[in-house]
């Protein structure tokens, strides 16, 4: 794929912001937000399948590596590595140009939404027993993301 | 076209790229709200969203006829997406089949050419109003409906 994936959601917005709004006028926003959340969800969970059924045996540093890779291409995120081993992936994202590109619309909230939410379901379809612990995000106006990804059982 | 990008990308591509969220989006709302509710929910965001499209090309290339046969073979068709056969054009009026189309491919190749119809080919009546009201588009049949071409007829309003 040659659009990245900030490219991609900038098109993709495009329908979908119009899209929601309309969606929680007819039924309410909580209404609203859980039928995306579930549908996107859906769609984000096959994204993190197809992802780690390229790398069927990568570790949770070196998959969620690459998967950050991909998401800050095009200069889409500024990010420090805290701790990246087999069994954690923890950074600090300190600018979001997907964060940037919903606050320049005025829908933060939506952004934190489509965007924001997609990392749940991405990392449930990654698997093998990987968790997000995220206390905070730019989106929603802190200064960092704290993402922390690690190995929940102990299979490994 | 909206941002700064590393490549440019295909109008095709676009529709492909937007359409990996907005079929299952669609598709959700039609089983939560129904048929009806989902195409007037749909039809009316997107008919806005493609007359502002109509509205930039009109500024890219022209309002006129000229501009718009250049909207139709460097953005719609761009890349082979389409092909194209024009049959008329004058200053009032432009007149071509479209004998194959990738837009209507994907979506056949999805089983979802009804969704196709609603997502693609219902802009283009709009796009029209906004690229220049005096122009409208006549169109009785489209591939993505399964006839052999679709039949555009853009003309000056009588």
């Amino acid at each position: 794929m040659t659009v990245s994936l900030i490219e991609q959601a900038r098109i993709q917005a495009e329908m979908l912001v119009p899209l929601v709004k309309a969606l929680q006028a007819e039924l309410g926003e909580a209404r609203a937000n859980a039928l995306v959340r579930r549908t996107l969800g859906d769609v984000f969970r096959r994204y993190g399948e197809a992802f780690r059924r390229r790398k069927p045996d990568a570790d949770v540093g070196t998959i969620m590596g690459s998967a950050f890779a991909t998401y800050a291409r095009d200069a889409a995120l500024d990010y420090s590595v805290v701790e990246q081993s087999a069994g954690a992936f923890a950074i600090d994202v300190t600018a979001c140009r997907y964060a940037a590109f919903y606050k320049a619309l005025g829908e933060p909230e939506l952004g934190f939404l489509l965007v924001c939410g997609a990392d749940y379901p991405v990392a449930e379809g990654i698997g093998g027993d990987i968790a997000l612990e995220r206390t905070q995000t730019i989106m929603q106006g802190a200064s960092h993301c704290d993402f922390r990804y690690r190995r929940t059982n102990n299979a490994g | 076209m909206p941002t700064e990008q590393e490549a440019p990308i295909s109008h095709l591509q676009r529709r492909k790229i937007e359409g990996r969220v907005l079929i299952p989006f669609i598709e959700a709302c039609r089983e939560r709200l129904g048929d009806e509710v989902t195409r007037d929910l749909v039809v009316t965001t997107i008919r806005r969203l493609a007359a502002e499209d109509g509205e930039r090309w009109a500024k890219t290339f022209g309002p006129q006829v000229a501009g718009l046969r250049k909207v139709v073979e460097d953005v719609w068709a761009s890349g082979g997406s389409q092909e194209i056969s024009v049959t008329a054009e004058t200053a009032d009026r432009l007149e071509f089949n479209v004998t194959r189309c990738r837009y209507a491919e994907f979506y056949q190749e999805l089983g979802l050419a009804d969704l196709g119809a609603l997502i693609h080919c219902s802009r283009d009546h709009a796009m029209i109003a906004g690229f220049n009201d005096d122009l409208e588009l006549e169109r009785t049949q489209t591939l993505m409906s399964g006839a052999p071409h679709c039949d555009f007829r853009f003309r000056r309003k009588s």
